[in-house]
């Protein structure tokens, strides 16, 4: 299956000279522990709810690109649901940026990959599930 | 898919009574992000790397209004027990059950790992990255006939993005503010 299948296409972002506070509250909002981070458009890092953590107290005097990941792994749509689990495990991260011709698309996570196999799992193999 | 086949052991686990402090030490040593909290041989309760990062406030914020006052002191992680910001709401599973059936709990309760318990004791965790790695496995042995897949598995396609801007210094940051 192709993660362009199974990603969350769109993600919500924050731009590089927004505070981690205005992260936060986007993170809040929409439940979600990560946010691609744009300056002009382009993919320049990833924040996460781990990175806020460190920063505690200095939420609306920090600004995102000081607390972000720069230069993350990114994936392209067209490869498999299995190659972004493999770097997800090697990198030991929990979601990845989708990004065609240096566009962000989309955003993948465990979630949504661990939902991707179940499809394919129950989808080929006859799994009758007792509980 | 059994959990059995793909869960993890020995399992990390803490007393309720042992400090934050020593269970981030234990997280930090053995790069894991929970731990099962158990008393005697019967599991009371995870916690998680985010419970024990948040326990300072936590601790502060059930202080305070026990006491009706405002703000307090943030507490030292050496002092506060793991008990009181551990998940006592236990989610176990069993050996026998299926890794299916672990994903779709853990992406319905928004969890990171589900202990795995049987006739009252602790035989494991099970972790998202264990049921990745179980589905791959699945998925190599459904896909022998996809050859391409494989070979173009091989090089992980990885785009770079178009630049890097420099990171300030976190001290640097905070220093800004004063």
């Amino acid at each position: 299956m192709q993660i362009a299948r199974c990603m969350t296409p769109n993600p919500v972002v924050i731009s590089t000279t927004d505070t981690l506070a205005a992260a936060k509250a986007l993170m809040d909002k929409g439940r979600f522990r990560r946010l691609p981070v744009l300056e002009g458009g382009n993919l320049v890092g990833i924040i996460t709810e781990r990175d806020l953590r460190q920063h505690r107290g200095y939420l609306d005097s920090t600004r995102v690109d000081a607390a972000m990941t720069s230069d993350p792994v990114t994936i392209s749509p067209s490869i498999s649901a299995e190659d972004a689990a493999r770097l997800m495990l090697e990198h030991k991260i929990g979601g990845i940026p989708v990004v065609d011709q240096g566009k962000l698309v989309g955003i993948v996570s465990t979630s949504d990959l661990l939902r991707a196999f179940l499809n394919i799992v129950l989808a080929t193999q006859d799994i009758v599930h007792k509980r | 898919v059994l959990i059995l086949n793909w869960m993890s052991f020995p399992v990390r686990t803490v007393k309720p009574h042992d400090s934050v402090a020593d269970a981030r030490a234990l997280l930090a040593e053995h790069r894991i992000n929970q731990l099962v909290v158990t008393k005697g041989n019967q599991v009371v309760g995870i916690v998680t790397d985010r419970d024990l990062r948040d326990a300072p406030e936590t601790a502060a914020v059930s202080a305070s209004v026990a006491a009706g006052a405002g703000k307090a002191v943030l507490p030292d992680p050496g002092g506060i027990a793991v008990e009181d910001v551990m998940s006592a709401n236990v989610m176990a599973l069993r050996p026998q059950d299926s890794v299916e059936h672990a994903a779709r709990l853990m992406v319905k309760e928004r969890i990171g790992a589900v202990p795995i318990v049987e006739k009252g004791k602790l035989w494991g965790i099970l972790t998202r990255s264990d049921i990745l790695r179980a589905f791959l496995s699945i998925a190599a042995s459904n896909g022998k006939s996809r050859g391409a897949d494989k070979r173009a598995s091989k090089s992980a396609p990885r785009a770079k993005p178009p630049r890097k801007p420099g990171s300030a210094a976190r001290a640097r940051v905070h220093a800004r503010k004063a």
